[in-house]
């Protein structure tokens, strides 16, 4: 994503980058966070990789090096399998939605007058404790005497009742718990590129007699797009790692039954778990690493697709 | 504006950047100095030489680097050597949440013990994820004297992997107060059920089981006998009308109690933990284990399971039932004190022993809950002394007045909620752990293959040979998996 | 002679429809921002509610608002000593995270040099790597570095793991501000670092303001590292308290109190969101933008 902004806005200070003893310079102001992420989280990952090439079940155990066995082993893992085809149905299918959500909203709030307020509350769940949520959410959708249920009986539509967190809708209802957090996030980074559009690109448009569906496709869509491929890796990095709400949601408080584990979640359970413990460190691990290879060949391949001529304006 | 804003900012900003940048790189790349932040004045000089040697090591209860030796820190020049056993400071993990009636008893004995004794007991109530914490400290080095949880994770996490001592020393040890000794107050039963060549590892505070709750009150009022075989408990099932049997399907290790206790009746103790640990799988194919499917697919067809209880989660279906919504419950004993909070007026906790079957066995489920010693404890003996003291008879009976558990002592009252549970602990000799152990013993088989086929089963989704073939083969190819 | 009749009736229609679905969009829009509004009120009335009322009846209104689940909560919570450590450790690393983001990101962004953009991909990639799947090997370096079961362990773990998103927003800053005044500085014969403590912290003050609340708001929430990192009871945050009291009050069936301690841990992030959600919105998409 950055470099579409670097190659646009190029050279930002080129005489400044003749100065004497720049590099040296960046090198001061970038080492101390640069030395404090590799310490915290690069170094670890690496101890991560590492791990996931050993059976082990931490402390107390010594580790044996076993290759490439653990990944071997996730191929037949039905159990791997779910989590990983769950994961890509919340990237895609919860993908697919957010952005609808959140592209209509934009449009529609784009002329209103309360649009900051609006936007201030759709946002608003990205800053509650996942946790908190996780419990409305359960109370919301319970089959009985739930706040949804409830809601249909009450206008009518008793026969649209369902056992919202049975098994066939559960990890649906939990994709649209996450749809419901997220379209505010999405909705606050595709608005803050339509602002930037000028005014009267629409009023052109509108003088030529665009229908609202050609404003959107001629003006929004391609003046956007850089705002959108920035927010399209977002969201891959976001469905992939999203753990908290899953995890609290699905079991109520206790690991969830492996019928809506994503790969963070059977990460957690398998390397983590909290009740029985499993402490299969190895295993863990090595879906850790599949999930990073994932978020990074997901993130190439958004830009790939997303890469195109910037428009400027 | 702006330059008087420029001008704001670089004096004492740029000097406080300064002060945090400088902070930073040398913690990052030193890290010696553990405790700059919370206590600047006190720390700089011991944190150092406790990686040097043996500054100020005493025998026991010392630990390198943290808090609790602040004892050692602060007389810091005086090298007089401790004189031998003397007051020991026990670091405490306990499962408990503050607030938890059990944390509020497990309190008053260290109170207690810390007066009468003068050790110290650091404690940690750390919830019911106090394992995280418990591995945390043992990795770091740091000292773990004392662990308290339910039984099973704690043989999967400590006992099984050699993590722990052996407690054989306690049972001669004297209840302070009392003229009897630990082994003369709890049964060997008890303390078999998680011995380690013969030795216990584990000394429970409490006893636990689980059967089918319901309201007395209640079943008497539909005229309805306590059932006692299976095919009864459907028929009364049926019979008790709309939401019969309550579940909070969410929870998928509360649906494995049915599926378990009917393996455990048709196949007898260990039949379920056999089955797992077959390697072919074929075990599950054999004629114990059809016959308890088949029951448990009698139940979900038979329509008394509550309206949603796939979807059910917790607690609402329990909070249902304690309110009259429905009749009966499978869970563990602590249900009633659960529920006790919203039960409906005149609501009278019975607990079913899990129904019998043609031609099976019987046999109660003995859960306990209780202490550990880790290897890695550098005040032992001072923890042991504590179980002992705590065991005691007066500091004990809160677990059955307060917690509403039955205590391992025969000599302290049982609470009339779990009269029940009781009565068929003193009735029935043979015991098994719960689910058969194969939670605490194979946690991976256990959350990945057991439990999602279990749900299925449960909810219908699948029929009773289909689950039979899925489950053989799943554990077939989990075994060859490993 | 009836061309004027005919359009105007085609732009009635055209307008009739227009204001049809304006309309139909305001309902959607107003029913999520009502929907959003409920949920977190349900949560707030159910604060004041009491448990063999809760959930029995889930619409309605407390009859009485039982205040004393607060009191409850606020002793689970443990809030005197949880707070305090939250706010050393959440204050302490976003301090840190932003004196250490912010002249990386201005380096980054606007001293051009071989790499630099490679090195913004690299900090980036750190957003996508989750926290727990590296915590048993960064426990294991910290208690290495006798900073296990430490503040400063943990306030210098929750630098690293935000490092990655302060940089990459922040570049975003960097990059949108002119370019003009930088330039004037050189000419005066200022170095980098003159021109980034004077020129360029001043104007990037609203990107580090909320870069800085997005970090807090997200380590305040955070209770993984804390609950790993960390295990003694007066090293607790407000994280690891809330998930005990969830643990202390879900086994006693005290829901009511829960939601009070929700509410609670809610309350300085709504006063604090009601202040500042413009800026953090704003700093938000500039960061995404740019």
């Amino acid at each position: 994503m950055n470099e579409i902004v670097t190659t646009r806005l190029k050279p930002v200070s080129a005489n400044l980058s003749r100065h004497k003893g720049v590099r040296r310079h960046a090198a001061i102001f970038i080492a101390p966070a640069l030395a404090v992420y590799l310490l915290i989280v690069i170094a670890p990952s690496i101890g991560t990789l590492w791990i996931s090439f050993t059976k082990w079940k931490g402390i107390g155990d010594e580790a044996k090096f076993v290759g490439i066995d653990n990944y071997k082993q996730l191929w037949n893992n039905d159990t791997f399998r779910g989590s990983f085809g769950r994961t890509l149905t919340l990237l895609i299918a919860g993908g697919f939605v957010v952005f609808l959500f959140a592209f209509i909203f934009t449009m529609l709030i784009r002329e209103m007058r309360s649009k900051k307020l609006i936007r201030a509350i759709v946002f608003f769940p990205n800053v509650v404790p996942p946790v908190a949520l996780a419990i409305a959410w359960g109370v919301l959708l319970a089959p009985r005497n739930g706040l949804l249920n409830e809601f249909l009986e009450l206008v009518g539509l008793t026969s649209q009742t369902r056992t919202w967190l049975g098994p066939d809708l559960l990890f649906r209802s939990i994709i649209a718990g996450l749809v419901w957090i997220y379209t505010g996030f999405f909705v606050t980074i595709l608005m803050a590129g339509v602002d930037r559009i000028p005014a009267y690109y629409y009023e052109a448009a509108e003088l030529e007699g665009a229908s609202a569906r050609q404003k959107f496709t001629r003006v929004t869509l391609p003046l956007t797009w850089d705002v959108l491929s920035v927010a399209a890796v977002l969201w891959v990095i976001l469905a992939i790692k999203t753990f908290e709400f899953i995890y609290a949601f699905g079991g109520s408080g206790t690991d969830p039954s492996a019928s809506s584990w994503t790969l963070p979640v059977h990460v957690y359970v398998v390397a983590l778990g909290n009740r029985s413990p499993i402490l299969a460190l190895g295993q863990g691990s090595a879906i850790a690493v599949v999930m990073v290879a994932l978020v990074g060949a997901l993130i190439f391949l958004t830009r790939r697709v997303m890469r195109r001529a910037v428009v400027e304006f | 504006m702006r330059n008087n804003k420029r001008k704001g900012i670089r004096g004492p900003l740029w000097r406080f950047l300064a002060v945090l940048l400088a902070v930073a790189m040398m913690a990052a790349a030193c890290g010696d100095d553990s405790d700059t932040t919370t206590d600047p004045p006190e720390t700089t000089a011991p944190a150092t030489d406790a990686s040097t040697g043996d500054g100020d090591t005493m025998d026991d209860g010392s630990t390198p680097d943290d808090g609790s030796t602040m004892d050692d820190s602060s007389d810091g020049g005086t090298e007089t050597p401790a004189p031998a056993p003397e007051p020991s400071t026990i670091r405490y993990f306990s499962m408990w949440n503050e607030g938890e009636p059990q944390q509020e008893v497990l309190q008053a004995s260290i109170d207690a013990f810390e007066a009468d004794t003068g050790h110290e007991v650091d404690v940690l109530w750390g919830g019911r994820e106090i394992l995280t914490s418990v591995r945390a400290a043992l990795t770091a080095g740091e000292a773990v004297d004392l662990v308290d949880l339910d039984a099973e994770p704690l043989v999967g996490a400590l006992v099984n992997t050699g993590e722990t001592q052996s407690l054989a020393g306690i049972l001669d040890m004297t209840i302070p107060g009392e003229d009897v000794t630990v082994g003369d107050v709890i049964p060997s039963a008890f303390l078999d059920a998680y011995a380690i060549d013969g030795e216990p590892h584990l000394i429970p505070h409490s006893v636990v089981s689980s059967g089918i709750h319901y309201d007395g009150s209640r079943l008497a009022e539909l005229g309805i006998d306590p059932p006692g075989t299976w095919d009864e408990f459907i028929a009364a099932a049926v019979a008790a009308g709309e939401n019969a049997v309550q579940a909070d399907g969410l929870i998928d290790f509360y649906n494995a109690y049915w599926l378990y206790w009917l393996i455990v009746r048709h196949g007898g103790p260990g039949s379920f933990h056999a089955a797992a640990s077959d390697t072919t799988g074929e075990l599950w194919r054999s004629a114990p284990m059809r016959r308890a499917v088949a029951d448990l697919v009698k139940l979900v067809e038979s329509g008394a399971l509550a309206d949603g209880y796939e979807g059910s989660s917790y607690p609402l279906a329990q909070q249902a039932w304690a309110a009259g919504d429905g009749t009966f419950m499978v869970n563990g004993t602590w249900l009633a004190s659960e529920t006790s909070s919203y039960a409906s007026p005149g609501f009278e906790y019975r607990l079913l022993s899990f129904p019998t079957v043609d031609g099976g066995t019987e046999s109660a489920e003995l859960y306990q809950i209780g202490w550990v010693v880790p290897n890695a404890a550098e005040a032992p003996e001072a923890a042991q002394q504590f179980i002992a003291y705590a065991l005691g008879r007066d500091r004990l009976a809160g677990i059955a007045d307060k917690a509403k558990n039955i205590t391992p002592r025969s000599d302290i009252g049982v609470p009339p909620e779990i009269q029940d549970a009781a009565d068929i602990f003193a009735s029935e000799p043979e015991v098994h752990r719960i689910y058969d152990g194969v939670q605490g013993d194979l946690p991976d088989y256990w959350a990945t293959v057991f439990l999602p086929l279990d749900d299925q089963l449960f909810f219908g989704q699948i029929t009773g040979d289909e689950f039979i073939e899925e489950i053989a083969s799943a554990t077939a190819e989990y075994w060859a998996n490993q | 002679m009836d061309l004027t009749n005919d359009r105007t009736s085609i732009n009635f229609a055209l307008r009739l429809r227009r204001l049809l679905i304006r309309a139909s969009g305001s309902i959607f829009v107003w029913s999520w921002v009502i929907f959003s509004f409920a949920i977190l009120g349900w949560i707030i009335v159910a604060a004041f509610k009491r448990n063999d009322t809760v959930f029995a009846d889930l619409w309605a209104l407390p009859d009485s608002a039982e205040v004393g689940n607060f009191g409850d909560a606020w002793g689970l919570l443990n809030l005197t000593r949880t707070s305090i450590n939250s706010l050393l450790t959440v204050g302490g690393g976003t301090l840190l995270t932003m004196a250490l983001a912010a002249p990386a990101a201005y380096a980054l962004s606007r001293v051009g040099f071989r790499g630099a953009s490679g090195l913004t991909g690299f900090f980036a990639l750190g957003i996508g790597i989750p926290v727990h799947s590296i915590i048993i090997p960064l426990f294991l370096g910290l208690s290495e570095a006798g900073l296990s079961n430490s503040l400063l362990g943990l306030t210098i773990t929750y630098v690293g793991v935000s490092i990655p998103f302060a940089v990459f927003l922040m570049t975003g800053f960097f990059r949108s501000l002119p370019t003009e005044l930088e330039e004037a500085a050189t000419m005066e014969g200022a170095g980098p670092v003159r021109i980034f403590f004077s020129v360029m912290l001043p104007l990037a003050r609203p990107g580090m303001v909320a870069t800085s609340i997005i970090v807090a708001v997200g380590l305040w929430n955070e209770f993984l590292l804390a609950l790993t990192l960390t295990f003694d009871e007066d090293k607790r945050t407000i994280g690891v308290g809330l998930l005990n009291t969830f643990g202390a009050m879900r086994y006693t069936s005290n829901w009511v109190g829960l939601f009070a301690a929700v509410v609670i841990m809610l309350a300085p992030l709504i006063v604090l969101y009601t202040w500042m959600s413009r800026r953090i919105i704003e700093g938000l998409t500039v960061g995404a933008t740019k």
